[in-house]
Formats: structure tokens, sequence, C-alpha cells
């Protein structure tokens, strides 16, 4: 790099103009220790194994406190609603299909069907929908599939 | 999330509900049989790019310690630590649940402790096949015609995110009610999770740790949620209302927190300064931005203000005058501005609860109880009764001057950086290394004399044109870690030579004498000494500008001469071969 001294040839190189587009440091600045390299320098040319990539951390339960909220509202209500025989309406929604093909078995157990209650219970206050319904069931629900 | 639903029984009798079929029917055919016009909803697109930009403006991201970094490095300033190499490994989650860049933190925390201090400078060489990108295949090229200078560095920091432990405790509380016209849920839940991480630091010449730097905390964050459901019935009217509220703490924030931490305790043990003086600072404390949210929340916008431009008043980036000002005015933006650099802040030049918070920070304690209180000011009210020390609640008043006080004077801190222990004596021909800092944003003036008596200004120059420079940032004379500083300083012919600089609160290069406007790093005609040049600038600066300044002088000696080895004997053999 070309350094041009000072204009005043005796202002005794108290600073050294050089270029100002690349003017530059000479070694020993502070806080650099620069590495000598006398040969090329060589990797490892193998990609290493990629990063574990994590992921977010487990919440304190799947649902919501709002959604949770609405169920326990659903629950007080099918505890609440019983048929005119003292049952309750969950039980005859509920419709288990089995389909066997050779040694494979498939249960199905369709809870909730789109099939709109008669009166004004529950289910109807939404009307027929497709999409995945809420249903409390009043007890336990036990599929056993042989 | 908020829902209401109210339905009707008014479609479901027959009638109605024939007709109200045969409309959706009709409409439904009628929006089928045509392609929709884009052009009618072009009103309705325009809104998209104003929509489409954040609704909140960017803020800087703090932690309880963002304020201890800047403690450390006014300490390593201090103690003049000089600059070190460091690097570090990949910090590694070994839980798999912190998604987090826990490596580019450290880096920022590093940056942070030596904005005045230069006490580190990080180096960043890394290397991964499966990613090369510009940086790295440039690198890859430069360094084979050893054509980079890379550095070698001195310390680098392991470890990892040791742990997380989820849902440590977990509490659920659910309830229910039906009757024949109100269904009530009600759903709460909180739960802890806890987070751990250990830094180490170590010796990169050995590559190993050194015994003592290191550095295992570890942080809560919670979660909760709350949520109402109702439903009944009016008269025919059924009726639904749900309410949600959750709040779930990040793992980047309890991160940043456990990294600013671990890195003040290795950077202060390591450069063996009081680092614990850092960690007992007010704003330490988890609920500190809690709480003066709170308090910024509680008092009207006037208030608010009138209470931060009373702090700029006390911190001298506003005068009696100046403070009188409404908060728009571009002389007060101006002031707001500069004082976000200072703090380095996000620069809006507006007061918002983040400029309320830097600016109200330091006039906050903690009372005999542990809890935070206000020194000298009250959120409802811009006169307030000072200080409330007296009144039994306060134990200690914060350090500094009173919200509301007169300024303390500018200051400079000029250093020389070469690595030597006796910083009076330079050989001729080495080079010399400055550094500057201010007390606030001001504007800074550097010149240099010659053992002759000759003067040139380093600064402003045409490099850095601007005189005007942030208190948030050490002033490196010359810019030793750019590719282009403009000009070396050397130790010139044998004699004596001094630089000095001068912080002014406005820009004074214009009231100087006409032969000191020349451009920078040339020699000033008609001058000669240091006191000249400060004689012009106390000229300059009368009327009660603030002004700082501060001279470092040193010898020069004359360059030692490097004995020439003599030349060897020639062999004896061979001289009788010659012959």
């Amino acid at each position: 790099m070309k350094s041009v001294p000072m204009r005043a040839g005796k202002w005794l190189l108290a600073i050294a103009l050089t270029n100002l587009l690349s003017a530059q440091i000479a070694h020993s600045a502070p806080g650099e220790d620069t590495i000598q390299l006398n040969g090329p320098v060589k990797y490892v040319t193998m990609p290493g194994a990629p990063r574990q990539q994590s992921a977010g951390m487990d919440g304190p339960t799947d649902i919501p406190a709002w959604m949770r909220a609405r169920i326990n509202r659903y629950v007080a209500k099918a505890f609440s609603a019983t048929a005119e025989d003292g049952s309750i309406y969950t039980d005859n929604d509920v419709v288990t299909t089995v389909q066997t093909e050779g040694l494979r078995k498939t249960c199905v157990q369709e809870v909730g069907s789109n099939t709109v209650p008669a009166g004004d219970s529950l289910g109807s206050r939404y009307g027929p929908q497709a999409q995945d319904q809420v249903v409390v069931l009043r007890g336990d629900l036990v599929n056993v599939c042989r | 999330m908020d829902i209401l639903h109210i339905g009707t029984r008014a479609l479901r009798q027959p009638g109605r509900r024939l007709i109200a079929s045969l409309l959706a029917t009709a409409l439904l055919m009628s929006g089928c049989s045509t392609p929709m016009d884009a052009r009618k909803d072009a009103s309705y697109q325009s809104h998209a790019h104003a929509l489409d930009r954040p609704a909140t403006r960017p803020v800087r991201s703090l932690s309880s310690f963002s304020d201890s970094l800047m403690c450390m490095d006014r300490l390593f300033r201090d103690a003049q630590i000089p600059t070190t190499l460091i690097t570090s490994k990949q910090i590694p989650d070994f839980s798999g649940r912190v998604p987090v860049a826990t490596k580019d933190m450290i880096i920022t925390a590093i940056s942070q402790m030596s904005r005045l201090s230069n006490a580190f400078r990080y180096v960043d060489f890394e290397v991964d096949i499966a990613r090369q990108d510009t940086v790295q295949n440039l690198t890859t090229i430069l360094l084979n015609n050893n054509q980079i200078r890379l550095q070698r560095p001195a310390l680098y920091v392991s470890g990892a995110v040791a742990f997380v432990d989820q849902n440590v405790i977990n509490n659920r509380f659910d309830v229910g009610t039906s009757a024949s016209r109100l269904e009530t849920g009600y759903s709460r839940d909180k739960s802890a999770t806890i987070i751990g991480m250990e830094l180490h630091l170590g010796d990169f010449r050995s590559r190993t740790l050194i015994p003592g730097l290191d550095s295992a905390n570890e942080v809560i964050v919670g979660s909760g949620g709350q949520g109402l459901d109702l439903a009944g019935r009016i008269g025919d009217y059924g009726w639904q209302f749900n309410v949600g509220r959750d709040y779930t703490q990040g793992s980047g924030a309890a991160v940043r927190t456990l990294v600013e931490l671990a890195m003040i305790e290795l950077a202060g043990k390591w450069a063996r300064v009081p680092y614990w003086q850092c960690l007992t600072l007010e704003q330490n404390h988890p609920d500190f931005q809690r709480q003066l949210r709170d308090w910024h929340d509680e008092g009207a916008t006037a208030v608010q203000q009138a209470l931060v431009m009373k702090s700029l008043r006390s911190g001298g980036y506003l005068t009696t005058e100046t403070v009188k000002l409404p908060v728009n005015h571009p002389t007060v933006r101006a002031a707001i501005a500069k004082y976000q650099a200072d703090q380095g802040m996000v620069v809006t030049g507006v007061v918002d609860f983040m400029t309320y918070e830097r600016a109200l920070r330091n006039y906050v304690t903690l009372g005999d109880k542990g809890q935070l209180l206000r020194v000298g000011w009250n959120t409802g009210n811009t006169e307030p009764a000072i200080p409330s020390v007296a009144d039994g609640q306060v134990t200690a008043a914060p350090t500094g001057p009173a919200l509301g006080a007169e300024a303390d004077p500018l200051h400079l801190n000029l250093q020389i950086e070469n690595l030597v222990a006796d910083k009076t004596v330079f050989e001729q021909g080495t080079q010399i290394f400055l550094s500057a800092t201010v007390s606030r944003a001001s504007h800074l003036y550097c010149y240099m004399q010659a053992s002759n008596g000759g003067m040139v200004r380093l600064l402003p120059n045409a490099t850095n044109p601007s005189s005007l420079v942030s208190a948030n940032q050490t002033v490196r004379i010359p810019d030793w870690m750019v590719p282009s500083p403009g000009f070396v300083l050397d130790a010139g012919q044998p004699g004596e030579e001094a630089v000095m600089c001068f912080a002014t609160g406005e820009d004074v290069l214009p009231r100087l004498p006409e032969n000191m406007q020349a451009p920078g790093l040339a020699v000033i005609a008609g001058m000669s000494g240091m006191d000249s040049v400060e004689a012009a600038f106390s000229q300059a600066t009368e009327g009660g500008m603030p002004v700082a300044k501060q001279r470092m002088q040193w010898r020069v000696t004359p360059k030692r001469v490097v004995p020439v080895a003599a030349p060897a004997p020639a062999p004896a053999s061979a001289a009788a071969a010659k012959r």
C-alpha cells in the first residue's frame, strides 16, 4: 500500500495520510493478533451432522382456557340433561360399525353424528354441521375392538 | 377471545324458512353465473398497503440486565481494560425445547459491554460446509491467498442450554353449572417451567476452560390462562358469551436474561472488576419494567411528557429555556432523539413508553420491603414533593441528580489505547491509538500538535465529516476497526506531541477563526501550539455553552537503530579454495 507523506514534509510524520479510501492500520493495533498463514487452509470437506432443531415448549394443556370453559359448561349441561327415560342423550348418538376384511378389522365409532336431534336439545342449537363438534359424554367411553 | 352469539327462532317458522331458502338460492345462482369484478374490490384492497405495516414501533430488546451490561462497559472503560479477542462455540440446546439463537445473544452481550471500552472484539470465523454463502466462499478464497488477516482469539465462550424442566408445577381449576335458563363454565390454569443455562470461559491457546470462570443459572418462565363461558336464554332468545385470556412467557426473553447475566459474571470475573456493582441495580428487579409500565399507564399523557422532559433537563439534553417548549417542537424532538441514541434505544424522537422507562429509571429505588418506589416524582403530578427518602419507606436515594435538577457538566474522556505500560513515551514511527467518549451526545473536535508546534485537526475530517457523536459509542482515533480509517497516527519527530479534544453542546466550527475552518488532516496555517487552539475554543464557546476538553501528550524518542549483524566469516575451506 502506497503511503503519501504529509504535504509539509517537515511536518514530521505526525500523521501519515494515506489514500483516504484505502488507509490501513498497520500491525499491532489494539486487540489484534493476526494469525500467520504459511500455506493453503484446508477444511473438512464433508458436511457435519445437521443441527438439532428445537421444538417449542409444551404447554400445561393442549386446550386453551377459553375452550375448556366451554367444555365445562357442556359437561355441566350433560350432567343436567337427561332423556325422558332418565338416560343421557349421548347414549343414542354413539354408532359403532365394524368392518372385517380377512384378518383385518376396522372399528369405527361415530360419536355425535350430524343427525339433528329432535326438539330443543343441546345439539340442535348450532344445527347440523360437518365440522368437528365438541361432544361431552356422561361417563367414560370405552372402545373395545376385537 | 370474545364470542357473542345470539340465536333466534324467527326463521324456524315454515313460511319464512321457505322464503329465506328461495332468496339464498336466487342470490347464489346470480352470483355464480357471472365472473366477479375485481375492480369492485380495488377500493377495499387498497387498504392492504397501510394495513400490512406493523401497528407498533419496534423497540430495543432489553432484559433485566441490559443496564448491567452498560454498567460493565463503564467499569471496563474506567479500568482501561485492553481489547481482547473473543469468540464463541455454538451453544446447543440439549433440552430440544428452546429454539433460540443463543450464540447471537452472546455476541450482542459482548458487543454491548464493549461500546465505550472496546473491551472485547468478537472473532466471527465459522465454516459450515453445508451452508456455503458469500462470506464463507470469499473467506476461503482470500484465506488461501493470504489476503485476510484472520485474528486469533484469546478467549472463547462455551456452554449449553443445559435443561428445561417443563411444567414443574401446574395447577388447574375447572367448574361448570347448568340450569334451565343459564349455563356457565369457568377454567383457570397456571404452570411454571425452568430453563437452565451453563456458560464457561476458556483460554483459546490451550483450549482449556479457565477454572472458576463458570456461570450456571436458571430462570422460571410461567404461563397461565383463564376462560369464562356463559350461555342462557332470555325469553325466546338464546345468547352465548365466551372470554379467555392467556399469557405465556417466551423462552427468548428468558434465555437473553440468562445469557446477559452469565456474560456479566464471566467477563467480570475474568477482568477482575467489581462486576457485582452492576448486578445490584434497581433495574435488575424482574418487575422493574412492569412497574414502570403501570406507573406510565396511571399518568396522563401530559404528565408523562413533562416527566420525561424534566429527566432530559437533568441529563443536559434540554436547557432551562428549551424545557418549556412543546414536546413536538423540533428542538425537543432532536433532544429526545439524541437521548434515545445515547441510551442505545430505537430512535423515534417521541415520548413513548420505552423513553419514559429509560428517562425515569434512575429515579426509582427499592423500599425496605423490596418494593419499587418512585423518588421525587409521581404519576399524576409533575411537581411532586422531593425527595421521599425521609418518609420512612425509602431507605436510600438513587445516586445522581434529582429529577429536574441542574444537569451535570458535559464530560469527555480521552484515552491512549496502545498496549504499553508507559503511555507518555513513544518511539518515533510508533502508531498511536486514541479513543474518546462523551457523557452525552455532543460535537467532538480533536487536534494534534506536532513536536514543532504545528497543528492539525484530526476530527472531523473528510472521512468522518460530522462532528456530532453519540454518548453510546466510543470514538476511535483513528478508527482501527474499520477498513478505511482515513489516516494513521504515527509518533513524529522527537519532541513533545499532544492531542486535545473538545466536546461542545453545539457545532462551534463556524464560530472558530477562519483558518481553523479549513478541512481536517491538514496543517492549520497561523496556529502554533495547543494553547492557541484552546484559546480559540474558549472564545467560540462563550455564553455558557456546555464544553469539555482533555489533553493527552507524550514524548517522542528517536527511533532506535537496530545494529546490523556482522557477516559471518567464510569457512576456512572456502577461503582456501578461493585462493
